[in-house]
């Protein structure tokens, strides 16, 4: 490599140790801020409940204290073989989703809504304070959950929770919420708006890109949502939009088909399924950490209308509630465009037929690190003719430069003759260029796809391989004692294995193109090192088949630049 | 119009096209000389934003394994390079 070359690696490497110091800063545990500590469920701590400002007032109200608890919490659990519901008298609602069959960090069951602050499906007039009234636990049977309150204008409101009926054998995670409002009372009763909490979300792992802690909600179809950064003050990019901390989101969301919190590979949805929605809700939680860090959640709530009731009325809406991994082929069966909330973005057809894909080579492989393996394979035999063809055209125009730096010169000055003596060079020399931009443009969408599709794959978490502990996360094997840098075997292999790659690749065009080749696994390594060890694993598989393809067109003779005379003969030196 | 074009098509050679490359393994890559990028770059000079752009895209089209290949720049009236391209295809 020239000198330029050279500077334009050190810059490379430079702007790469930029980009992971700038990360690291922004991972790194915010300084403990004291608006909100967030309490285990059941303490007792007679704090003073703020009061409850109007919602629809112009100034949002700031996120209150953990709502006083002055009665003793107990909770019932209603289970089947994937989850485990742990449902609260406070305000009679899900106050943990435990997950049986996923685990955390430390081998701990991933729990949706640990030690939140406010349960899901809890109503509340004001998701800020979110007074959470005790509610009584009805003995009921056939696998249902009721709770009964008595409000003092003398409404008897009666919430049941069960599962949802199903004849999947596993992965069901979609539970009933059933709230009925019965007028006991003389008078009429207006029930003004009020609030359904949708419970919060955090980062399942403390590396986790926060941007992935979501608001999310659903208008016909298509879906909206904000993250948790929505939130923070940001400083802006050279002092570009900068703006101040924001405290509450508030959105209108006619007739929304769902509203939830979601983290990277789980969600909360709250569907209202006979009663139309208008507006979301959301805040940011700061979650202490017992090492002192603090994780950003997202914390939710769904504005429903209200209602008239005439004494002896009864008023009935029903919800269903997701609570689960982000399983697309599962979402995608429960009807109310659940499976929106996987933020596939514009080619989620394509992420969706390779997730697809993906799974079916599953369930006959048994691991999903094989069944990444074989996805690549398929889609590298499918390129095998092109790319030997390629390979070996490649090599021909290689061999044929010097000729044609020749007839640059000779007809410089007739470009239309130029042309035609260079189509009859190829002609004479058998040389036939394959590919193109055009084909090279269309596999753009196939690997965003991917790339979309893998990060955000629910399936590959605590997927094995070797020495990878979880494919959904970049494999960490050891931190540098500078900086902390993580050390990530796979993208360096894939990093290594490009340079081989580009060093084995036949020279052709012109030396700025060749020396930008030399940069690109560089830059790849840049975007995929801190990502879901599953694309570096296949990128690396990629470019080990597009290195024995190669290694099997050197094999073959140097192509003997020989003018051919039959054009039945052309080609002679492609053999395969 | 123009400086966005030129300003995307510069940006695209830098850092969309290597990546291209790499994806697509050795064998890929255009076709024609000057490339297809380069060629809309003269396309818009010489023909201005929108027929240039065009122009770039027919070039585009043209490059693929049942297109064209070799030399091939932007024409004056961009006609007669077309079909010199087009007839001498394999």
């Amino acid at each position: 490599m020239d000198r330029t070359a050279w500077i334009a690696v050190s810059l490379c490497v430079i702007a790469l140790v930029a980009w992971e110091v700038y990360v690291a800063r922004q991972v790194q545990p915010r300084p403990v801020q004291q608006t909100f500590l967030s309490s285990p469920v059941a303490s007792v701590a007679p704090v003073a409940v703020a009061s409850p400002a109007a919602i629809e007032g112009s100034n949002p109200t700031p996120p209150g204290p953990t709502p006083a608890v002055n009665f003793a919490e107990h909770t019932e659990t209603l289970s089947n073989n994937d989850v485990e519901l742990r449902l609260t008298n406070r305000g009679g609602a899900i106050s943990e989703i435990l997950l049986l069959n996923h685990t955390a960090e430390i081998d701990q069951r991933v729990v949706l809504n640990a030690g939140q602050r406010v349960p899901i499906g809890a109503i509340v007039t004001d998701p800020s304070s979110a007074e959470l009234p005790e509610f009584t636990t009805v003995p009921s049977a056939n696998g249902l959950v009721q709770f009964h309150r008595t409000t003092p204008e003398n409404v008897e409101i009666r919430k049941t929770f069960g599962f949802v009926p199903t004849t999947e054998k596993k992965d069901n995670f979609s539970y009933d919420m059933d709230v009925e409002f019965r007028n006991a009372g003389t008078a009429v009763y207006n029930q003004s708006p009020y609030f359904v909490t949708l419970g919060a979300a955090k980062p399942v792992h403390p590396t986790d890109v926060s941007s992935y802690t979501n608001l999310a909600w659903c208008v016909d179809g298509k879906a909206g949502s904000i993250d948790v950064n929505w939130f923070a003050a940001s400083n802006g990019l050279f002092g570009l939009q900068k703006r101040p901390a924001r405290e509450v989101y508030q959105g209108k969301v006619a007739n929304a088909e769902w509203a939830g919190v979601t983290n990277q590979f789980f969600a909360t949805l709250l569907v209202p399924t006979n009663a139309k929605a208008e507006e979301v809700w959301g805040t940011r939680r700061e979650l202490h950490q017992p090492d002192g860090t603090s994780l950003p959640a997202v914390e939710g709530a769904l504005r429903m209308p209200g209602f008239a009731l005439q004494p002896g009325q009864t008023a009935s809406v029903h919800f269903q509630i997701f609570g689960g991994p982000k399983l697309y082929h599962r979402l995608a069966q429960l009807g109310h465009n659940e499976a929106e909330v996987m933020n596939f973005g514009i080619l989620k057809l394509v992420s969706q037929a390779l997730l697809n894909f993906m799974n079916l080579l599953h369930h006959y492989l048994g691991s999903y690190a094989a069944a990444v393996i074989a996805l690549t394979t398929i889609v590298n035999l499918a390129l095998w003719p092109l790319r030997t063809k390629g390979n070996n055209s490649m090599r021909r125009m290689s061999a044929l430069s010097p000729k044609m730096q020749e007839l640059k010169v000779k007809y410089k000055d007739d470009p239309q003759r130029m042309n035609q003596e260079v189509m009859k060079m190829y002609k004479q020399y058998g040389v036939n260029p394959v590919g193109g931009c055009l084909p090279m443009l269309i596999q753009i969408p196939i690997f965003w796809g991917l790339f979309t599709m893998l990060r955000q794959a629910v399936e590959l978490r605590n997927a094995t391989f070797f020495w990878v502990k979880d494919l959904s996360q970049p494999d960490t094997i050891a931190h540098l004692p500078i900086m902390n840098w993580p050390v990530n075997i796979l993208p360096l292999i894939m990093a290594a294995t490009s340079f081989w790659m580009t060093r084995l690749t036949p020279k052709t065009g012109d030396p700025t193109q060749q020396r930008l080749m030399m940069f690109t696994p560089l830059i790849f390594v840049f975007f995929c090192y801190n990502f879901a060890a599953a694309l570096a694993l296949y990128y690396t598989t990629q470019n080990l088949f597009m290195i024995m393809q190669l290694y099997q067109s050197r094999k073959q003779p140097v192509p003997v630049l020989e003018k051919q005379s039959a054009p039945g003969k052309k080609s002679s030196g492609k053999r395969r | 119009m123009l400086r966005a074009i030129r300003l995307f098509v510069r940006m695209y050679k830098f850092t969309i096209s290597p990546v291209l490359h790499w994806i697509g393994g050795p064998g890929s890559g255009c076709r024609f000389q000057p490339s297809c990028s380069q060629y809309l770059l003269d396309a818009v000079e010489m023909h201005g934003a929108s027929r240039g752009l065009w122009l770039g895209l027919k070039r585009i089209a043209r490059c693929q394994p049942w297109g064209g290949s070799g030399y091939d720049p932007v024409g004056t009236a961009a006609a007669p390079s077309f079909r010199a391209a087009n007839c001498s295809a394999e």
